[in-house]
């Protein structure tokens, strides 16, 4: 089991700048470096790794020491412990997700350390309850009637100091014949009870203490909670259902302690007490929000935007991660000579190695190089963690062959406060749509294999990507790096002085920013070398305030993890519409690049056969010296130059009219199988055995102003690109387009 | 139902056969009666599934079986060191476990 993991504070970094490292190392001491990643695939069939020793200020032994991570998401009110009332009502419309996970807390002001407080709780039984304590005797009651997960119920607890009574009421939203979920109890406790405490107002979770400068959160809740109210008296069931709306009768007001509203700022982190108390508070690990309330209707626009009163919930969750919030234990001082490139600090102690991979671009404005690699990191943000190999069990057919996990995986699977990737579920079943880069990303470093990317390398993503750099080194070109996060803040003047961008393997996950920089480039004299496959498939969100996270709302089709709730199309980061780019007017990946997502399988990949486009003078440059007929037979991913995930060639999904194939992969495994974005009805013969759409086209077309874009839809394709010492037509092939695309030669569209 | 639809399957085609198709070649395109058999054991439930735990890159495998989320994976004592081996020996595992036919190598 891993005992070394860790994380930057930015993965981006600029000359200049400092870079600082957290680290959760469990043995005694370690040694650190800082090292160029050039080539991270430890497969014997691939180029030795190469990992060139940076000297640094960084270089030397440290103590190690274990930090840990609290997730969980949670709300928070911080209090003057004076200010307290001794007689108390809480309230909320709740829609629990995971009844049976034990105790979890909804509204607290509750301090698991001292065991004092109020609580309103789904108790052990799954049911609605009141816990209250003076830090002695622990009283609590509950309806005893499970509630069902995924239906709102009203949901309140009274304490009167005064008397002693104690009331819980849990009213289901909707009534079931044979479900008995419905329960008003009451009964005496105590009388006078002081259960004020140190602890925080919370929403869904009790107060744990702090660590190392963090908010500690116990109890945690699953589930949406809505209109949570607090009254400083014991209220009856009569008046609790009034304050439960947003209109509230005069004579309740005066004994109203908080009303928040969670449609109040649903892009950033606060939410507002319209109490007019002012207590307003902090969501804590990035919650989702823009989530459907329990009065959404569906005829009344779908997006949050439209009528916010119907989206004020919180979708809390108890792996819900944002900032691990470790202390420092390393930082590097970019030196201004630095060059650009992609870095990692190296970690080792007693024989395991761990890696923090970090990006050093050129300052802004100031490219070092004619040519660009695009460090995909919102696809890598997309990724992070994820736990494909335990998730679900047909993970096999999509893999065609048996599940091999990798010591990270085994980790993650247990250490589910690392956070999770947009391709998981959270612990209740909901799809995961926040990522955050603030926590250890264990499968972005080089030495590392995945699930997917087949035989001999088995990579993916980051490592996979290292086949395009040692390419390049290889070849002798000079690079810069930056990373599509750099694209989306600064946009087309991030690339716009480089003669040639390449991409990664699989650029996946794009925000309308990154989308707009790089169709920005390419109409203005840009080259733009995809050299991968689906790419540009996903629409994603930044947070404007946080930074760091990224969002995606899988929205209406396409090839995914999980389906979000309608309702919940929309970005909460943005209120942009979420879901594929094909969808989003004119904007599809062939729009961009020639060709769009058509087939994956992650068996065996195969290989291209030139296409009658190759003889085009407009493309002959492409194979210029290459007689082969047949492309790429080859390769460290799958065997073959395509294969994983392929991108078809569609004029009527918006690939140019004048974009020429040159190549056209064939004779694909039934493991590659036709997108579901492409098929209405389902139907026969959607396998790459049998079906002429699985297929990667090679696409080349050019560009107004001089420029042009070659893609080759294709994620295994770099895979080919080292094999035989890089000597191979795939290598030769894709160095013909580099060196045109890095001739200031104009290219000339053709004419009508 | 497709358990016994399987069954008459392994019958009625030569199992031998198809066996050896397997142990020749365990990724990849398979034939039509192979690769039904092998996507039916493939798609054990996570709590329960065969797997391997690479122990050292590319060189060694450890057979584990999964016990769902969260939960610690069991190390079984099997170890490999040809991917191949190890596929054959979950493929082996699983014609007993699912159809109770006894394979030898």
């Amino acid at each position: 089991m891993l005992k070394i993991t860790g994380y930057a504070d930015r993965v981006s970094v600029t000359p200049g700048q400092t870079v600082s490292f957290m680290i959760n190392c469990e043995y005694a001491r370690y040694s650190a470096s800082i090292v160029r990643v050039v080539q991270g695939d430890t497969a014997p069939e691939a180029p030795p790794v190469k990992l060139v020793h940076v000297p640094s200020a960084i270089d030397g032994t440290y103590e190690g020491r274990p930090q840990i991570i609290h997730a969980g998401s949670f709300g928070r009110v911080d209090l003057d412990k004076r200010l307290t009332t001794a007689s108390i009502s809480l309230q909320a419309m709740i829609m629990p997700t995971t009844t049976g996970k034990g105790r979890q807390a909804i509204l607290s002001r509750w301090d698991e350390g001292s065991g004092r407080g109020v609580a309103m709780v789904i108790a052990e039984d799954g049911s609605l309850g009141i816990e209250i304590s003076a830090g002695g005797e622990l009283h609590r009651i509950s309806t005893g009637r499970q509630m069902l997960d995924r239906h709102w119920y009203f949901a309140a607890v009274t304490y009167d100091a005064d008397t002693g009574d104690a009331s819980v009421h849990q009213i289901p939203q909707h009534d079931f014949p044979t479900i008995a979920d419905a329960g008003s109890v009451s009964a005496r406790l105590a009388a006078g009870l002081d259960w004020s405490s140190d602890a925080p107002l919370l929403f869904a979770a009790t107060y744990g203490g702090t660590d190392a400068g963090r908010m500690v959160a116990r109890a945690l809740f699953n589930g949406k909670i809505d209109r949570p109210r607090v009254s400083s008296c014991a209220l009856p069931l009569a008046d609790l259902r009034a304050l439960a709306g947003d209109v509230w009768p005069k004579h309740l007001t005066g004994t109203l302690f908080g009303a928040w509203d969670f449609s109040r700022d649903i892009p950033g982190v606060t939410f507002e007490d319209l109490s007019g108390c002012a207590r307003h508070g902090l969501v804590v690990n990035m919650p989702t929000r823009g989530v459907t309330g329990h009065n959404f209707t569906g005829e009344d626009g779908h997006c949050w935007m439209d009528k916010p009163e119907q989206w004020s919930a919180i979708h809390f969750h108890d792996d819900d991660v944002y900032d691990a919030g470790w202390e420092i234990d390393l930082a590097l001082a970019v030196p201004e000579t630095m060059k650009s490139g992609i870095y990692a600090l190296r970690i080792e102690a007693e024989g395991e190695e761990q890696f923090i991979t970090f990006v050093v671009r050129p300052a802004r404005g100031q490219a070092t190089a004619k040519l660009a690699f695009l460090f995909p990191l919102a696809t890598y943000m997309a990724y992070a963690n994820e736990h494909f190999g335990t998730n679900d069990g047909l993970v096999e057919l999509h893999l065609n062959r048996a599940l091999i996990l990798h010591p990270h995986q085994q980790f993650l699977n247990e250490h589910r406060e690392y956070g999770h990737s947009l391709y998981d579920l959270h612990s209740d079943g909901s799809g995961v749509a926040y990522s955050s880069r603030l926590r250890p990303m264990l499968n972005l470093r080089p030495k590392v294999e995945a699930n997917h990317g087949a035989a001999p390398s088995h990579l993916w993503l980051f490592n996979a990507d290292t086949h395009i750099t040692s390419w390049l080194e290889h070849c002798g070109e000079d690079y810069d790096v930056i990373t599509d996060e750099d694209l989306h803040y600064e946009g087309y003047d991030l690339v716009s002085g480089y003669r040639t961008v390449i991409t990664a393997t699989h650029p996946e996950y794009y925000s309308r920013e990154m989308y707009d920089a790089v169709q920005t480039y390419t109409h203005s004299g840009g080259r733009l070398m995809y050299l991968g496959g689906n790419g540009f498939y996903w629409r994603i969100a930044f947070n404007k305030t946080q930074p760091g996270i990224i969002e995606v709302r899988r929205a209406e089709g396409g090839s995914r993890a999980w389906e979000p709730a309608t309702g919940e199309y929309y970005h909460s980061f943005t209120g942009e519409y979420g879901g594929l780019w094909r969808r989003q007017g004119g904007r599809s990946p062939n729009h961009l690049v020639g060709i769009g997502f058509t087939a994956q399988g992650f068996d065996e990949s195969s290989y291209y056969r030139r296409a009658s486009g190759a003889d085009d003078p407009r493309a002959a440059f492409v194979f210029e010296g290459i007689d082969d007929e047949i492309i790429g037979d080859f390769g460290l991913t799958g065997g073959g130059a395509a294969g994983m995930e392929l991108d078809r060639h569609d004029v009527s999904i918006g690939s140019p009219p004048h974009s020429i194939v040159v190549a056209s992969s064939e004779k694909h495994t039934e493991a590659h199988v036709f997108v579901v974005e492409d098929m209405l009805f389902n139907h026969m013969g959607t396998t790459g055995d049998v079906c002429e759409k699985v297929r990667a086209d090679m696409v080349f077309f050019e560009t107004p102003r001089g420029g042009a874009v070659f893609s080759v839809g294709s994620i295994a394709f770099s895979g080919s690109l080292p094999w035989n010492g890089f000597d191979n037509n795939v290598s030769r092939l894709t160095h013909n387009v580099l060196k045109r695309f890095l001739d200031p030669a104009p290219f000339v569209e053709p004419a009508a | 139902m497709a358990k016994i639809d399987l069954k008459t399957l392994i019958r009625n085609e030569d199992l031998p056969t198809l066996v050896a198709e397997f142990r020749a070649k365990p990724t990849g395109q398979h034939s039509p009666a192979l690769q039904r058999i092998v996507n039916h054991i493939r798609s054990e439930p996570m709590t329960g599934k065969l797997a391997l735990l690479c122990t050292k890159p590319h060189e060694e495998w450890r057979l584990v079986e999964m016990n769902g989320r969260g939960k610690p994976m069991t190390l079984r004592d099997e170890v490999f060191h040809d991917i191949n081996d190890a596929e054959w020996a979950i493929f082996k595992l699983r014609m007993k476990r699912h159809f109770d036919i006894d394979l030898t190598d």
